[in-house]
């Protein structure tokens, strides 16, 4: 690559990075001034600027419900996409989501075994099951790292190990669905697919430090660049595909299950935003990994606004939206993307 | 001068606490008088609130009487209606927003995912929902800071039916038109009860009640294994270990009930309104025609009925739901019950529509 063209790209990826960073706060603007309750915009503008005029119910219902929630789906975004970019860089593979490991079925277990069984580590009600659905997502992700460590940390033992562990949590899953009485499957139901409704200020804190968790991450950048060329030339290049392998795999899993644990399983998030990033700034994770970043944050806080604005007062799950929303933007850029987008 | 004061036989000490006696109750008696006698300009009352203990075994402190309710459950905001207070809902389910007895009031979202927003938008006294559902934190927790009280009443389990509407009445300040509510439908439902109590176990009915999926039996801990046991039938899946056992056809040959009776969803036919019984004939036959269930008992009497859902199983339609189960059950004993004018009177007289539709099927 020529200097001048090294030149573009760098100013592209600025250019990308500072207008994904200016979308952030429109988003949560929006989010907090759209809703069933009327709120004028521009008067909450002003409200905020002034610090006065804001209608009392208006102004708790945007603090108590609107943006605990907007920000609840940015930091939940941002975990999942950063968690997507490093399995994926890590494991050399464009299929791997933050889920492949096993963390949704193992939190989707917990959750299940104290929503039906009441069986779990610590607390009661709703404490029991973020405190399981965390438990038993570690355990998953620990599980499928065992069992890839005895063939050695490679990308495909990894996936498969993580692969038969998500199966076997997920009929965990099926068999505690069958024995359940109605309150207890509605309730497993409406957990299974995964919603940010429940975000409030307490679990925003827990979201925000499941996020700093992330972080170290970006420590891993160099080293995943090395891996994308295969383990060898890894090696060559002073990086340890397998203690990258485990060290990512656990940061990831760690903010993964801090957040799912809370808001349930949201898919699609963690899967695509590496690609849309991808697809945009490239293949380097030093700006990979922040470009997903905010690129997931503002894909699922935008899914999570129209969820809940589409079909008033009704709430379309934020997953189907996610999905509708990224996959036509994902094939837009695929199809324009004129080199392998992979490398 | 000490002997001087004993005679007067009183101190200095207690002369001056005397006086001032006198003094404090003659001016509060000035003061109450005055308060009693001279009607002041109207004081600003504090509004009274009513404490109750829901069927979530929770205190709950709301204002009273409550004037404005969100009714989350379809079975609460029949219950309303029943007591003539249909002006008191200010919001209403999804489920039930499009209902011919409801009021023309905002939908709020589901019951198993309220909108809040909308529920704090409509400003209620109180919102009443399942004792069970929605969870507090996504229900009591989110409404909390809006000081919004929520009840929880169940009105679709006869056990509470008639103390949950007593509280209902009690809250919105209509005991009388709950006590006439409760003194028909206990009455109903006294009478088949007491009926069935005198069964010996060996003359009781066996019965195969399926739910809205087939060979999807009803189950120990299901509404209407409840009903089952209230109207003197004997579930044959009471032993089940789920709520809903998915059973074989073979199983259901080798039990042989007396009377297979199937729940019809409301998505597969509507009853209410209806006039065709072609889709239940289509239904029914396509049971009686299952392999091997011409071996049946209840097959071969021609005792297989259908009772569609939909004015059943919520407030008092659970009282006609049973009435119209002991009547499948026990023709002869319950000879004199007609379950269409027990139906009848909870959709006509209680929720104000006319009552038509087909609720059972074969026709009794």
């Amino acid at each position: 690559m020529s200097a001048s063209g090294y030149t573009r790209l760098s100013k592209k990826r600025a250019l990308v990075l500072a207008s994904l960073a200016l979308a952030l706060p429109l988003v949560v603007f929006v989010s907090m001034s759209l809703g069933v309750l009327p709120v004028n915009p521009i008067g909450l503008l002003y409200g905020l600027s002034s610090g006065q005029g804001i209608d009392p119910l208006a102004w708790a219902v945007i603090w108590h419900l609107r943006l605990p929630r907007a920000l609840m789906a940015l930091a939940a975004g941002a975990i999942l996409a950063m968690a997507g970019v490093a399995l994926q860089g890590s494991l050399r593979n464009p299929l791997v989501s933050p889920f492949t490991l096993g963390v949704s079925s193992g939190a989707s277990f917990g959750a299940a075994l104290a929503i039906v069984l009441g069986i779990g580590f610590v607390g009661t009600g709703t404490c029991l099951i973020i405190a399981n659905a965390f438990v038993f997502a570690l355990l998953a992700t620990f599980m499928a790292l065992g069992i890839a460590r005895l063939r050695g940390m490679t990308p495909e033992s990894v996936i498969l190990a993580g692969i038969a562990v998500m199966y076997m949590f997920s009929a965990g899953v099926t068999l505690l669905q069958y024995v359940a009485r109605q309150w207890e499957l509605a309730e497993l139901v409406y957990w299974l697919m995964g919603d940010l409704s429940k975000a409030n200020w307490h679990r925003l804190d827990v979201a925000f430090l499941a996020l700093l968790a992330c972080i170290p991450l970006f420590k891993f950048a160099w080293d995943l660049n090395a891996l994308m060329m295969g383990d060898d030339v890894a090696k060559s290049l002073g990086t340890d595909p397998a203690v990258t392998r485990t060290a990512c795999a656990g940061l990831s899993a760690l903010a993964v299950a801090a957040v799912v644990c809370m808001t349930g399983p949201i898919g699609f998030v963690g899967l695509m935003a590496p690609h849309l990033a991808r697809l945009v700034v490239g293949a380097d994770h030093r700006f990979l990994m922040p470009t997903s970043a905010l690129l997931g944050a503002l894909l699922l806080s935008t899914a999570d606004l129209l969820a809940r604005v589409v079909m008033m007062p009704l709430e379309i799950p934020v997953g189907v939206v996610t999905s509708f929303l990224g996959v036509p933007l994902f094939i837009h850029l695929l199809l324009r993307a004129g080199r392998e987008i992979w490398r | 001068m000490a002997r001087m004061y004993y005679m007067k036989g009183i101190t200095r000490l207690e002369g001056v606490l005397l006086a001032a006696l006198v003094v404090v109750a003659t001016l509060a008696g000035y003061a109450w008088l005055k308060a009693v006698a001279t009607p002041g300009p109207p004081v600003q009352q504090a509004p009274q609130t009513i404490t109750i203990v829901d069927s979530a075994g929770r205190y709950v402190t709301v204002p009273w009487p409550v004037k404005r309710v969100v009714a989350l459950t379809s079975a609460s905001a029949m219950t309303l209606v029943a007591l003539g207070a249909k002006d008191a809902i200010v919001g209403i389910t999804e489920y039930a927003v499009s209902a011919p007895w409801a009021p023309n009031v905002t939908s709020v979202g589901t019951c198993f995912k309220p909108n809040i927003e909308a529920i704090v938008s409509v400003k209620p006294d109180v919102v009443i929902t399942y004792a069970r559902w929605p969870k507090p934190e996504d229900l009591e927790d989110k409404l909390e800071p809006f000081g919004i009280r929520v009840v929880r009443l169940d009105f679709y389990k006869i056990e509470t039916l008639f103390a949950e509407t007593r509280l209902l009445g009690l809250l919105l300040n209509r005991t009388k038109e709950a006590e006439d509510l409760i003194s028909y439908w206990q009455g109903v439902y006294g009478e088949i009860v007491s009926r069935v109590s005198g069964l010996e176990p060996e003359n009781k009915t066996r019965v195969y009640f399926e739910g809205y999926h087939d060979y999807k039996a009803a189950g120990p801990g299901s509404g209407w294994d409840e009903l089952l046991r209230l109207a003197g039938g004997l579930n044959i899946y009471a032993d089940a270990p789920v709520t809903y056992p998915k059973v074989s056809a073979e199983d259901v040959v080798a039990r042989n009930p007396d009377v297979i009776i199937k729940a019809v969803s409301k998505t597969k036919f509507n009853p209410y309104g209806a006039t065709d019984d072609a889709p239940l004939r289509e239904i029914w036959e396509s049971i009686i025609s299952r392999p091997g269930w011409d071996q049946i008992t209840a097959v071969k009497n021609g005792r297989v009925y259908l009772i569609c859902a939909g004015f059943l199983h919520d407030s008092f339609g659970l009282v006609a739901e049973l009435a119209y189960i002991a009547k499948l059950l026990y023709p002869d004993l319950f000879a004199d019950l007609n379950p269409s004018e027990v139906h009848r009177h909870f959709i006509e007289d209680n929720l104000g529509i006319p009552y038509v539709g087909i609720w059972i099927y074969p026709a009794e």
